[in-house]
This record gives structure tokens, sequence and C-alpha cells, in this order.
């Protein structure tokens, strides 16, 4: 099963990440298009410095995940085909129990549209958008056995 | 559609992109995907790199920073970035300018004796309009006149307009620029405006950002405009000439020396020294010199002395991928560093002439006016000696070229006209478009982009607004593009123009006994002679009684590049024309920029942008502003008239 | 092997669902009282509101039962545990055999002893019977009165100003969500509340619900009395221990677990609701009852169950609700009080412009407990720091400068984290540090 990697010491902050990441989740799928979208189109992966250290941090798809145990509504659910955490924002209600369990802080609620706002690992992609995005090769697209 | 035919839609250059990728040499398309996916707050507009606090950037979807750390809107960054970027193409034409001014002083007072006064009578014509009065003096005396009032541009410290500016347009036009207070009266000073004001904790406000911008734009305009006026003095104004265009002007049998850049002071000199080493050439086993131009530089000893025309500036490389290119020498401005690297793959001199403008491991023969002819002998024997290294197993000239009828500066243009109006030659263009015969007129100008697919903007839009009857004009890489592909050739009208066009034309043509017919875009040279082009409508919105902004002539420049092309689309706005730009410059970041670019432009200046990357919906929206200024024109007349008769 | 498995919610399910994936051949009964295949309690509320059908409350597909081979008796009440025979008495007198039994009874609504609690009109909310009959009751109804303040409280509160009530809030202590939330943060709910049109009276109670038949008015403690044609009794909920006490298990407030979620009698396990484990953020044993902690114990018993020993971490007792569009979460010891929680304990608070208020809560400088409200992303780094139990000393100041993500406290939570552990680790490798 694929899995995206992070390489810590080739992230330089960049961002890219981020906005390839609302580019793939917006309407027009163009830079120039998008920042007139309404609403907004909305990131999944956040870059965050620690000390000298940039993290873009992005779900991890546990396989344990706690925030599908949390979730009350049965949107939050494992994808056992593509091995993602996957959310199903028509049956979520934002009740918010898989922001308030995520220890990585992947999930978000999306303002707009009061759902949970998490990496689907850009399914219709071949290579999701942060690690095609990512100019540096920080994220990186790997089989799981390779690296574990 | 192909990789490689995704690139290009000029043949020649999509044949050399497939021997490059045989080859395995690198373009600048492959450079391009390498910086995929481009920096989407670069792209945008809202990173500032101004102080050594930042960068900072603006989220452009709103989770993120809104401000920068000094307290910056999206808006105060966008316009400040806008009018650094106008500031580099302002410093880029005028320096130009300069250069020629410079070089036309040195020659006055004896120091250049390769140069003489090739056009007294276009010095005497700039002197008139600039309000100097010539009569008893001699051409070297006016032309002195002529160039230090130049520099006085430059250099200027009383609070008084550009002569560039107030000399060559309207009353109104100048009315409107001191109201708007973005009147340059020193082009330098306008440039240090821009730098001093956008700098950390200057200006703040967009629209006071963007006038600073205007400004200098306007400065950029009168550089552009003094530099043709004095490289037409001094190499001569351009008259109709017949070439050919396209990489097959490289001619294998031949010592072929490319001229590329955009300064022709030495290229000039380079052309007339080959026809006399012809012989230093055939000694070396050569069939002759066979000298060929890219980029400006190249429009520039095409419309003055019929050079062919290579290429334009994103296919650059390409000439050099054909293995028979023996020297490229080049000037300033549009010139990739990655020449150096490609020339090393074969034979060919890499040759840097101006001092400011070096690429490492290139050959430098500094370029003295004092000794022109020198410095271009030393070139083409560097030239001949390359010829010698070259290895015909690499040698790859694609079979594409086109006829190119060039030359058209204003004054041949108008020396056309008067064959059907002897007495007020524009009339023949002005009736055209009040008759309704012609929609109006179009400049395309501008460069070429790996953003867009190499050359389809511009013949994509030449042609529907051809087919729509709009007379096109064109500059620099545009009009390499058009003249690549045969739309400067006579037999292109029949090809592509529309009824009305089609017949003004041939009318045109059968008047003056243009030899052969007139071709469909008439090629006005370089990206500094777009000031012909302002020339040209200037004189068509006087002989209408009114300003450009009232006219129906449009810009457009479907693969913008370079910063020169924002500052001239930058001025061309501020004169009023509606101004297509085929490439999303870098100002989507702020709503309300894009906004005064796109919109409230028209409420102050008549000007405004159109940005649009389809290339039919550009040719569209250029032929909707046409008709729209057409349709006002009418109304206002028309009720004008009534209102009389009511009276 | 025989699973027997009382209780077809959360926990339930959780562990029949964890059985067949670590056994495929085991036989898997669970019994449920309830007629209603497996849905989500937690949504009752949003079903009052009508946010949400019939189909959105059950969270798993029909044909899922099948697949996995679970053998479901709905609809009957295990009335008796017999730990000699090793079987499960139902009401309808028949007898089911277990080798390993779970106990996952959940529940009951307490309800407090109020004259005229029995009249139409009144109710509680557990079940989506009840929730069921609220919302037919409240397409007449017009006006509310919801009795407790906690979070059922709150939530039928919301769902039936949703559906078009007039919504009065009746607690007896001096704020609302006074389990969940501190003084601070309660104060801002209310101001919501009130803002938004619910009428909330506090250190009050209803003394009488009036009307013949039906409702027709609540008597309150201050001698008011308030028109209403729905009440809602939110009270909590007391562990259903019935089933556990009378097989001879160990039973405090709930089902006394150890940390292999054993009960005291052998075999027999708890999980859920009814269950009091090990909690982290006190250090003791507590009820927790949230869907999360229940799926959690489920799958944890389920390995024990299934011959696989496996501690239980804890659980954190923690929750999130959302007051008229603000998100509020709080986790662990949330106001501690000197007298009843002892000395150690440090309050660091900061409230900002809005609704922006977080709170952390250390004892012995390790954080044992969190509020947010307003802005809640990244609560679930706090959890995770809370259930690592690790100090980090500046982890309150980054914490209430909201100056602070993941990789923040990545060291910690990654090692300690013993939640995650098999994920945590490969977590850890999923950020390849210093790698090229």
């Amino acid at each position: 099963m694929k899995e995206v990697f992070v390489r810590l010491a080739r992230c330089v902050g960049c961002r890219q990440c981020e906005i390839s990441c609302a580019l793939v989740h917006s309407e027009s799928r163009d830079i120039h298009q998008a920042v007139w979208e309404r609403p907004l189109p909305r990131q999944r992966v956040r870059v965050t410095r620690e000390g000298s250290e940039y993290y873009p941090l992005r779900c991890f798809h546990c396989e344990d995940a706690p925030c599908i145990g949390a979730c009350i509504s049965g949107a939050m659910h494992l994808d056992e085909d593509v091995g993602t955490v996957a959310c199903d924002t028509a049956r979520c209600v934002g009740c918010w129990m898989c922001v308030m369990v995520c220890p990585y802080g992947s999930v978000r609620i999306h303002e707009g549209q009061k759902v949970a706002l998490k990496c689907d690992r850009c399914p219709d992609e071949d290579e999701p958008a942060c690690v095609r995005g990512c100019p540096t090769r920080a994220l990186l697209v790997k089989e799981r056995a390779l690296v574990v | 559609m192909g990789r490689l035919e995704g690139r290009t839609v000029d043949p020649a250059a999509l044949e050399m992109l497939k021997h490059a990728d045989e080859q395995g040499l690198e373009t600048a398309w492959d450079r391009c995907r390498a910086q995929e996916p481009l920096c989407g707050f670069g792209n945008l507009g809202v990173c500032c790199r101004i102080c050594l606090q930042g960068p900072c950037r603006i989220d452009p979807f709103g989770e993120g920073a809104t401000r920068g750390i000094c307290g910056a809107q999206d808006y105060s960054i966008v316009a400040r970035n806008l009018i650094r970027s106008i500031a580099g193409g302002t410093a880029a034409h005028s320096d130009h300018g300069r250069h020629v001014a410079l070089t036309l002083l040195a020659h006055l007072d004896g120091h250049a004796p390769d140069y003489r006064i090739a056009d007294p009578a276009k010095a005497e014509a700039v002197a008139r309009r600039i309000g100097l009065d010539p009569a008893g003096k001699t051409p070297q005396e006016i032309t002195r006149e002529v160039t230090l009032a130049a520099l006085r541009d430059f250099s200027r410290l009383e609070e008084e307009p550009c002569t560039w500016v107030t000399s060559t347009v309207t009353p109104g036009m100048t009315e409107k620029f001191e109201e708007c207070a973005i009147m340059p009266s020193n082009i330098n000073g306008a440039i240090a405006e821009v730098m001093h004001r956008s700098t950390m904790g200057v200006d703040a406000d967009p629209i006071n950002l963007i006038f600073g911008g205007l400004k200098s734009a306007l400065a950029d305009y009168a550089g552009c405009h003094l530099s043709t006026d004095l490289t037409d003095i001094l190499f001569g104004t351009p008259r109709p000439v017949r070439s050919y265009a396209n990489l097959g002007v490289i001619d294998p049998e031949k010592v072929n020396i490319t001229v590329h850049g955009h300064i022709p002071l030495l290229s000039e000199i380079v052309v007339d020294v080959a026809r006399e080493m012809e012989d230093e050439a055939r000694a070396a086993g050569a069939a002759g010199i066979n000298v060929v131009g890219i980029c400006c530089t190249a429009n520039e000893v095409l419309m003055r002395k019929g050079i062919p025309l290579a290429t334009n500036f994103i296919a650059q490389e390409l000439a050099i991928m054909t293995g028979a290119v023996d020297a490229i020498i080049v000037d300033l401005q549009c010139i990739m560093p990655a020449l150096k690297t490609l020339c090393e793959c074969f034979h060919t001199r890499l040759i840097t002439t101006i001092p400011f403008s070096k690429i490492p491991g290139a050959y430098h023969v500094d370029f003295r006016e004092e000794r022109a002819k020198e410095s271009a002998r030393r070139i083409v024997k560097l030239a001949i000696e390359a010829y010698r290294e070259r290895d015909p197993a690499k040698v790859h000239v694609p079979q594409v070229k086109n006829e190119v009828v060039a030359g058209f500066s204003l004054e041949t243009m108008l020396e056309i006209f008067a064959s059907v109006n002897q007495e007020k030659p524009i009339r023949a263009l002005v009736d055209a478009i009040e008759e309704g015969e012609i929609r109006g007129i179009a400049l395309f100008a501008g460069c070429t982009n790996t953003k867009a697919r190499h050359d389809e903007g511009h013949l994509t839009i030449a042609r529907e607004l051809a087919k729509n009857d709009v007379f096109i004009v064109a500059t620099g890489c545009a009009a390499g593009a058009l003249a690549k592909a045969g739309y400067m050739r006579p037999g292109a009208v029949k090809e592509f123009a529309g009824p009305g066009l089609s017949r003004f034309l041939e009318r045109l043509g059968r008047a003056s006994g243009f030899d052969g017919g007139l071709p469909l875009a008439f090629h006005m040279g370089s990206c500094v002679d777009n000031s012909r082009a302002v020339d040209l409508a200037v004189l068509i919105a006087k002989e209408m009684g009114s300003d450009v902004a009232d006219i129906p002539f449009v810009a457009t420049a479907p693969e913008a590049m370079h910063e020169k092309a924002v500052s001239i689309g930058a001025w061309a706005v501020t004169l009023g024309f509606p101004t297509h730009v085929g490439v999303i410059p870098p100002v989507y970041g702020s709503s309300l920029v894009t906004e005064v670019v796109t919109k409230i432009a028209e409420d102050v200046f008549g000007g405004y942008f159109i940005l649009e990357t389809d290339p039919l919906k550009a040719a569209q929206k250029l032929i909707e502003a046409l008709n729209y200024r057409n349709w006002r024109r009418k109304y206002s007349r028309a009720s004008l008239d009534e209102a009389m008769v009511a009276e | 092997m025989k699973h027997v498995i009382i209780g077809g919610s959360a926990a339930g399910m959780s562990c029949a669902e964890t059985l067949r994936r670590l056994d495929p051949k085991c036989d898997i009964t669970v019994i449920s009282d309830e007629a209603r295949p497996f849905y989500s309690r937690c949504l009752t509320s949003y079903y009052i509101a009508g946010k949400i059908g019939e189909r959105d409350m059950l969270l798993r597909d029909p044909g899922f039962y099948e697949a996995r081979r679970l053998n479901l008796v709905m609809g009957k009440k295990a009335v008796l545990v017999d730990p000699r025979k090793k079987a499960v008495v139902l009401d309808d007198g028949s007898e089911i055999p277990y080798d390993r039994l779970l106990l996952a009874t959940g529940g009951r609504p307490k309800l407090p002893d109020i004259p005229g609690a029995g009249k139409r009109g009144v109710f509680t909310l557990r079940t989506w019977d009840d929730a069921v009959a609220i919302s037919e009751r409240a397409k007449t109804a017009r006006k509310a009165v919801v009795v407790g303040g906690g979070l059922i409280g709150m939530k039928v509160a919301g769902a039936l100003r949703d559906a078009g009530l007039e919504v009065r809030v009746v607690v007896a202590s001096g704020r609302v969500l006074s389990q969940m939330l501190d003084d601070e943060a309660a104060a801002i709910a209310r101001r919501l509340l009130e803002a938004h049109g619910f009428a909330v009276d506090t250190r009050c109670d209803v003394v009488e619900i009036e009307g013949d038949d039906e409702v027709r008015q609540v008597r309150l403690q201050d001698g008011r009395r308030v028109d209403a044609d729905l009440v809602v009794i939110g009270k909590g909920v007391d562990p259903e221990v019935g089933l556990a006490e009378a097989c001879g298990a160990r039973v405090g407030r709930g089902i006394i677990v150890d940390e292999h979620l054993k009960t005291s009698v052998p075999d027999i396990y708890a999980a859920g609701d009814a269950a009091e484990a090990y909690d982290i953020a006190w250090g003791e044993p507590r009820v927790n009852a949230m869907w999360t902690a229940a799926t959690s114990q489920g799958q944890v018993a389920a390995h024990n169950m299934a011959g696989i020993p496996t501690r239980y971490p804890g659980s954190v007792g923690m929750n999130s609700i959302d007051i008229c569009g603000v998100p509020f979460i709080s986790m662990g010891v949330v106001s501690p009080r000197r007298d009843r929680d002892g000395d150690g304990l440090v309050e660091l608070a900061r409230r900002r412009a809005g609704n922006w208020y977080r709170k952390v809560v250390l004892k012995d400088r390790v954080i044992c407990g969190a509020v947010f409200a307003g802005v809640v992303d990244k609560a679930g780094v706090v959890l995770a720091l809370i259930r690592a139990r690790a100090r980090r000393d500046d982890a309150p100041e980054r914490i209430l400068a909201d100056d602070f993500t993941y990789a923040t406290f990545m060291d910690v939570i990654d090692e300690k984290g013993r939640y995650f552990q098999e994920g945590g680790k490969r977590n850890v490798q999923r950020i390849m540090q210093g790698g090229y």
C-alpha cells in the first residue's frame, strides 16, 4: 500500500503543498481562478515550524485511527481499498469529536460547510497534490513495506 | 496533442524540439517543467521580499497570514511588486534609449567615427516636433540639440514634464496625466521614485502606488519613443524591405552569425563589416557570411537592413541547436544565460558585448563606440574561426522559412496612405474606420512565454482579428511570431483578411504600387518601436478630434514575459488602449488591484487590461472592445447631430 | 469459542467487529434490548432537530452483520448472567451459553423524583425510540423545558430550538455544562444561548410538572410557573450495573474492570458506559460515558477475549459540543477543587476577543486537563499530551498562545503516547527525520 512520507531535512517551508492541496480541492484547479471561488478552496496540509525545522503536517491515515472510533455519525471511515481514513462529509454532523481526538491536529473544521476537513490523499489523482507540488521532493509517495 | 506539439505551433521550432529531445538537449520548456508547480504566492503577487523581516506571504485562501509583518495588506504587496516590475521595464527601455543617445553624442564629438547621421530628415522632424527651430542649422547641430533634449528627459531637475511625453500625445492626454499627477519630469527620477515609494514603510495605498507605477510607465514610454527617434537618426528610418523569417534562414553553407538582444549599436556595424569580410569566410571554406537575428536586435536589423529573422525569444536556444550557428552576438535584454551551456555542446561562440551584460564563460568583446568596426571585425573573425570547427554531423536546420515584408515605420505607412489621400494621408485609415470598412486597429506586441503554447496566441488572435477586418500592426517578438508564420507576406491577406480589410489593403497596395501587395500584418519594429504604433494612434485620434481613449485601437501581448512588457502594458492602458495580456500577471492575489487594472483604469484613462489566457476568447474580447468604441463614437456623434438639429 | 456480548451500541459492536477481525471462526452473539440495528446514540439530538433522517442514524449497511456472521438477538433483554453455567438468560426464558462474555450494558437516564414526571409530553433521551417520541411531540409542541444543563440537556435543547420550539433550560447548578466546562467557558456558552433566544435558569430546578394527562406547565423552585408542552429531563446517566451486581461482579459507580477490562468474575469483561475503567487524567478508575471510550474499550476487550492480552491504557473524560455554531471541547480535569482534588493542581487560562477561550490544568506540572472554546483545532494534540503524561514545561504557554502543533510535542506524544503504540511508531517513521 502506498503512503506519503516526509523527508524533514528537505522541507524549506515554501508552503507550496498547501497551495497545491487547496487547488486540487478547488472547482477550477487553476490558481488564477481558484482565488476568486466562494467559498474559497481549503487546504488539508499545514506547514509549521519548530525551531529550525519545517513540518508539513497532514493526516497520517493511521491504521488504528482514533477519529474513526470517535466519530458518532459514521462519516469518518477506513477506505479499505486504498488504505485511507476518509470522511464522508455528507454524513458528517459537525460534532468535532474527530478534532478532539486526532493527536496530529490533522482534522480541522471546514468553517464554511461546518464539516470535518481532512486529507483525502487525493483519490482521483495519480499522486497526492502535496507530493506533486513539493518542489524539493520533501514529500514523497512510497510503498509502506519499503520503509517500515 | 503530443508533449512537444503542446509546446509550439511553429513547425520549425517543433522540428528543433524533437531534435533536442532526441539529442538530449535541454530547452526552456524542459526547465519550465522543472519549475512546476510554480510558487502559488509568487504567481499571485502576494510574496513580499522588500525588507529583511520577511519574506512575507499572504495566504491567498484566507486561512493563514492576511497581512505582512509590517501590516501590509495583500493590495499593498501586490501593488508594490507590480510597480517595481514597471520600474524594471522602464529602466530597461530607457537605458537602451540613453545608450543610443550617448553613442550619437560621441559621434557628434568625433569619438565614434564608424557611425554617421543616417537620417538628417528625421532629426529635423523630431526637432520640429519637440519645439526646436532647425532653420539654418547643420544636420549635426540639429542632431546634437535633439540628443541633448533627449538626455534632459533623464536628468531634468525642474518639475517640468518629459519632452518625449508632451510632444507625442494629444493635449487632452497631457492634461489628464498632469491632472492625475503621473506626468514624469525625469525618467530616472520616476524609476527612483517607484523604488523609493515601494520600499519598506513608505507608500501602502494601492491606488497611490499604482499611479506611481503609471508615472514610471510614462517614463518608459518616453524612453521607448526617444530610443526609436534617435535610432532612426543614427541608422535610418525603416523603409520597406523584403526578407525571410524562421530557422530556415540559417544557411549551412555559410558562416552564420546570429545577432541577439535589443540594442543594434554593434549589430548594425557587424552587418556592414560582415559584408566586407566575405572573402575571409570563403577562404575558410564557407560560401559567405550570413547574418541572422533573434529578438528585437533581429527586428532592428530586419527593419533597416533586411537581415533575416531566425526566431523569437523563447526559441532562441533552438537556433543554436541547428549546429550551424558559428557565433551568437548578444547585447542586452531577453538573453537566456542557458545559451552558454548550450553553446558548449556545439562549436558556437557566445559573445557578450555590453559591459553590464555578461554571461560566465562567454567571450566578451567590449563594445566601444570609438572603435565599433574593430569590435565588429573581431566578432566576425571569431565566427569564421568557429566555422572551421563546425561539426557537419551536428548540423540540423529545419527547412522552414517565410517571406517577410517589413520596414513599416510610421513614415513609410504615411507614404502608403498618401497614395490614396495626398493631402491628409492618415485620412486613408480614418475613412476606412469611419466607413466601417475596417473595424479598427490592433497592435500585437510583447514576448513569447513558456506559459503559453509558443506563437499560438499571436497567430490565433491575428487570424481572428484579420477575419473581423482589424488592421494589424506588430512589434517585438509578436512581430517575430507573425513573420515566421507568413502573416507578413502579401499572400496572407487573401488567406486571412475579412472582406473589408482585404478591400482596404488591396486598394492601398494598388494605389501605392507596393510591389507584390501589402502584408496582412505591418511590422513596425522592435519593442521600443511600440512608440511608432502610439504615433499612429495619436495621429488617428487627432484626426478624429479625440484622444486615443476614444478610437478603436487595441493592443495585445498574448505571450507577455518581460518586465518591459509590464511597463509597456501599463503605459498602453494609461494612453487609452484596451490592452490584452495572455499571461496572468502576478496581481490576482489582490482583488482590489485586479479590479483597478481591469476595470477602474477605464474610468480614469479609457484604457484597461484584458487578462485572458484563451486566445479565442481574447480575440472576442478585443473585437468587443473595438465594437464598443465604434458604437460609442457613432452614438455620441449621432446624438450630437440630433441635438444640433433640435436647436 | 463462543463470545456473547450484552449491548449492541458502541462498545458492544466495536467488540463484535474486532473479535471477527481477530478470529474469523468464533461464534459471536450480540444481545440488545433495543429492536433496532446498530445506530448512533449520539445522533439522537440531530434526529430530533431534523438534520438527519432514519438512514443516517444507522451506522452499518444492512448486509454488514451477515457478512461478519454476527448473531444478533434484538429486542430481548438479558435478565440474568449465570457465571457457573456460563450462560445468559433472556427475558423470554431462553439461555445463551458463552465462553467469554462482555457486559456492554450502557447506562440509564437518571430520573429525579419530580411530581408529574409521568405525564404525557415528558421524556428522557437515551434511545432512538426516545428520539422518535420527542420529535413526534415536537411537531405540535411550541414551548419546551429542558431539565438539566448537561451535555444531553444542551444537545436536546439545541435540537428543539432547531425544530422551531421556544426552549427554556433549567439547570440546578450555577452554570450550564457544569461537568464539561469551567465557569468561564460556561459563561461564554450561556451568553451564546441567551443571544440565540434560549431562556436559561441556573441554580434552579423544576419542582413539579403540572397539567392533566399532558404537561401544561412546570413549576420552578423559585415559584415561577412556566408554560410548557414538552419537557425533556436530562439529569445524567447511571451506569447499568444490575446484571453485573447480580452475578457477583465488583461494582463501584460502574462495573469495575482491571487493565484488561476484565471484571472480578472470570471470563466476564465490561466496556462502555457501564464500565469503570482507568482514567489517565485523574489517575484513578472512573466511568467515562462517551462514544470514543466505548469504541476503544470494545476493541481492547475483544483482544483480551480473543486471547490476545492487551492492556487498556485508560481513557480521558472529554467531550465536544457545538453551541450556536461555536465549538467547545474539554478533556480531563476541567475545574479542579483543591479541597476535593488535592494540592499541586494549577489552572492557566486565557481569554481572547470573541468566543475564544482556552485553559490548561496541570497536576504536578503535567497537563491533566484542558478546555477549548471558539477555536478547537489541534485540541487532539493536547489530548495526546494528556495521554502521554509527559512533562513539557513550555506546553501550557505554547497551548495558550495557540503557538503549537503536533510537531511541537511530537517527541513526547510519539514516545509516550501509548494509545497509538503501533500507529504511533509507524507515524514517526512516516516522518523520516534527516533522511534524504
